[in-house]
């Protein structure tokens, strides 16, 4: 009964999200606060309607009823890393993304490290963890940090000008790719054998990750091979999505991690009309897909007390580093005029990928401890946080353009 | 070929799977049995096309391949993880089944309609329950021991259950054949009707046997008339949220898969919420039920207001996965042990409902004065049986504890029967009739 209940609410909230905050919103009425219009595009609003309706305050969104929506979770994540992957058509690659994409998984990797040692430190003195949980916190946050969300960036690019326009693709081009660290990593993670009752090794469980994604890629290629109508498309798209989401989560591997295999091998090797049904498809639940994300990963927020909120100060601080030195690093041979030194501030911007890095630890961690309490409540935080400053910063590094109004 | 050795791929890593089982996450096994119900009903049903027979057929077999008497990876304990989804695509078939109740087009067949209705709900039952009664405990083992009123109540309550119908059967043969025209909008017109009639016979049928059966003699209307307040507040639910659907919809015309899947899970919440609200504050049996609610709101967005078409075309896209999952999920929840036990029985009750209502169909046609060639073809239409008669079926049992278990299993039988074979009988009839575009 409270599962229907609250899944009709989440259902609701989901569409009326996707709507009004990423369609035909008019913010006429906030024209002149750029941090509000970035929340309003991005949702991240729906992070605390999630917070009200989960156990802390409403109840709604209850601890059992989150289980019983367990499979629309792992639907959505599934969903998430097949769109991710399903991107990365090598052969179709230009020289412009050949060229961003050694520099952007540079500067990913370093914001990667640049959290992640510290924080590995950090989450033993101040939560007693052991070394494998520590680890284990410390790379979803440094996976989680690694990303950049495209909103702030879709809200002020537009209306760069000159040597602006050029910085502006630039920072989308760097914000395409860079997830494929954050994916990555945390698949990683997902491969130590404390998430797995200290039971197997890395290598079986990186084996079992990539075989399963690959294995699942070629199912899908195989099944898309005949000439189907597109509601048969999408039947094999929902099938592929729960199957894979389903087996990944059944061995505690990451959904999105092993989905973004498959959308990778499907991108490379079905035929070309599947693949632009398939992302059509993909793209058009996407909105939704995210919404919905935004509230559960609220609801499964404890927030956890003040000592944690320091950490996240730590974690903002940390990845406003890592992505001004990861930047620096990456096109210190390419630092011109129109690549300045501190592009990193163009890159600040935090959402999607964030989030759903923590609701797939929430995930194969089956409910709540320490780490996971502390990984979500910081993420979360930072993700706030970050869309509150993100477009100023990243307005003022393209040159203080008025950003195009929203439509 | 591909299909199939995509299939065994995915067999072997469930096995796979299972074997290395680290303690997996919440939701993990009905994530994955989900997408392999959706896999294998696709494969099973394209499979099953090439022979000529219905896919609806495919998934029928599908899930009984999965289910607990064969494989048993849709075990009882993952069949009820699944049950939400389920819940879900029974509300959900039932808005695409009113959405294709368009008015203008069946006002012109609503004396044809009206004929079959009469005709294929009178007939059956008085037939089926007539051959029930005379062959008494040579039929049903159980019947033994009962007295000659005893036997006329489980007469009758066979017959009622024999008139019940499976619009989303129906629905998803016309969906797979792209059938359009006057025969397949009567076929659907007539089976939603009979549906609705069949809840209101069953409880005037259930309260009567009651009285029958009880000491005093005394007959309690209470029921009859709940089930009577029951189906008209489900039609003004349905009305109200079709046309608050038919709003929306008018002025946002996007993301309208999204948004009927939340009208589908607020209709079962609404159905389930009031059902025991009802029962705890005023001890009634009230049960708002979900697929009349939604098959009211589908037909209320498809004829008013100017959105119908959208929504009918944003169903009809998404329908196919809804379509496959509640069709292998039945298909899993076939008894077959059941069937093994009573098999007689079963099939006697399969012939005397088909032959009675191919009969009253071509005479309720006739009284309407149709001459069209789909008029002897009519009664293969109708055939088929699923959801709804299961529930009464398992009313029975709730009500007639003494023998309502074996009554069920022998119902239950006949309609896993029906099942299977009504969507072939209904393909075939939109083939000889012309309206099937796809083979």
């Amino acid at each position: 009964m409270k599962l229907v209940l609250a899944a009709a609410l989440v259902t609701a909230l989901a569409f009326a999200g996707a709507r009004f905050s990423f369609l035909h919103l008019s913010l006429s009425g906030v024209r002149g606060s750029l941090w509000m219009r970035n929340i309003l595009l991005t949702g991240t609003e729906f992070v605390f309607v999630g917070l009200l309706l989960g156990s802390p305050f409403l109840g709604i969104l209850d601890d059992m009823t989150l289980v019983g929506l367990a499979p629309i979770l792992g639907m959505g994540l599934s969903w998430i890393g097949l769109l991710f992957g399903i991107q990365w058509q090598v052969h179709r690659w230009d020289g412009v993304v050949r060229s961003g994409l050694v520099p952007a998984l540079v500067q990913a990797s370093v914001v990667t490290v640049i959290i992640a040692v510290p924080f590995f430190f950090l989450l033993r003195w101040s939560l007693d963890l052991s070394h494998a949980w520590c680890l284990v916190g410390a790379l979803t946050l440094g996976a989680a940090g690694s990303d950049t969300a495209q909103s702030a960036l879709a809200l002020v690019g537009r209306s760069a000008r000159g040597e602006s326009r050029a910085l502006a693709r630039l920072l989308r081009l760097v914000a395409d790719l860079d997830g494929l660290v954050a994916v990555a990593v945390f698949g990683a993670v997902c491969w130590l054998p404390v998430l797995h009752g200290d039971t197997g090794s890395v290598g079986l469980w990186a084996a079992l990750s990539v075989g399963l994604g690959v294995v699942m890629g070629l199912v899908v290629v195989a099944l898309t091979s005949y000439q189907l109508a597109e509601e048969e498309l999408l039947l094999v798209l929902l099938g592929t999505v729960f199957s894979g989401g389903g087996l990944a989560l059944y061995l505690s591997l990451s959904p999105l991690f092993v989905n973004a295999v498959t959308g990778a091998v499907v991108a490379n090797l079905a035929q070309k009309r599947v693949l632009t049904s398939l992302q059509s498809l993909l793209v058009r639940g996407d909105r939704s897909v995210y919404v919905l994300f935004l509230i559960l990963a609220g609801a499964q927020w404890h927030p956890s007390g003040w000592g944690v909120l320091s950490l996240a100060v730590a974690y903002l601080i940390l990845r406003t580093t890592g992505k001004l030195a990861g930047n620096w690093l990456a096109f210190r041979g390419v630092v011109t005029p129109a690549v300045p030194g501190r592009m990193g501030l163009g890159l600040l911007s935090h959402g999607g990928l964030a989030i759903a890095v923590v609701v797939n630890l929430q995930q194969i961690h089956d409910g709540s401890s320490p780490v996971v309490d502390a990984v979500t409540t910081i993420v979360l935080v930072g993700v706030v946080v970050s869309e509150l400053f993100s477009p100023s910063l990243a307005w003022r590094l393209l040159g203080g353009a008025r950003p195009s109004p929203l439509s | 070929m591909k299909r199939f050795a995509a299939l065994a791929v995915l067999a072997a890593l469930f096995a796979v799977t299972s074997w290395i089982d680290t303690g997996p996450a919440p939701g993990a096994t009905p994530t994955f049995i989900a997408g392999l119900v959706l896999l294998l009903g696709h494969v099973a049903g394209h499979a099953i096309a090439v022979i000529g027979l219905p896919r609806i057929t495919g998934y029928l077999a599908a899930g009984l391949l999965l289910g607990p008497d064969l494989l048993g990876v849709i075990s009882t304990p993952v069949a009820g993880q699944l049950h939400f989804l389920n819940e879900l695509a029974v509300a959900f078939i039932a808005l695409a089944a009113g959405a294709e109740l368009h008015i203008a087009q069946l006002r012109a067949r609503l004396g044809l309609i009206g004929w079959l209705v009469v005709s294929t709900t009178l007939v059956p039952c008085l037939s089926v329950g007539l051959i029930v009664f005379i062959a008494g405990p040579a039929l049903l083992p159980f019947a033994a021991g009962l007295t000659t009123v005893q036997m006329a109540a489980v007469a009758a309550l066979i017959g009622v259950v024999a008139v019940a119908r499976s619009p989303s059967s129906a629905l998803a043969v016309i969906r797979e054949c792209d059938a359009h025209g006057p025969f397949s909008e009567t076929v659907l017109g007539v089976t939603v009707a009979v549906d609705v009639v069949t809840i209101v016979l069953f409880a005037i049928a259930l309260s009567t046997c009651e009285a029958l059966l009880s000491s005093n003699g005394a007959l309690d209307l209470g029921f009859a008339l709940a089930v009577l307040v029951e189906i008209a507040a489900g039609l003004v639910a349905g009305a109200a949220i079709g046309m608050i659907v038919s709003f929306y919809i008018g002025r946002w015309p996007d993301n309208i898969a999204l948004l009927l899947l939340g009208t589908a899970l607020v209709v079962t919440e609404i159905a389930h919420g009031t059902a025991t609200y009802v029962q705890n504050t005023h001890a009634l049996p009230l049960h708002l039920e979900p697929l009349l609610i939604c098959v009211a709101a589908g037909f209320v967005v498809r004829n008013v207001g100017s959105s119908g078409a959208a929504f009918s075309e944003a169903v009809e896209r998404v329908s196919l996965p809804v379509f496959v999952l509640f069709f292998t999920l039945a298909g899993a929840s076939l008894d077959l042990q059941a069937l093994r036990r009573t098999w007689v029985a079963a099939l006697t009750l399969v012939a005397a409902r088909s032959s009675s209502i191919l009969a009253a169909s071509w005479a309720g046609a006739a009284i309407a004065g149709d001459h069209s060639s789909g008029r002897r073809l009519f009664g293969f239409t109708f055939l088929t049986q699923a959801g709804i008669s299961v529930g009464l079926a398992l009313e029975v049992v709730r009500r007639f504890p003494d023998w309502g278990g074996e009554f069920a299993t022998i119902v239950v039988a006949a309609i896993s029967v029906n099942q299977v074979v009504g969507p072939v009988a209904m393909k075939y009839a939109l083939q000889r009739v012309g309206e099937a575009k796809r083979s």
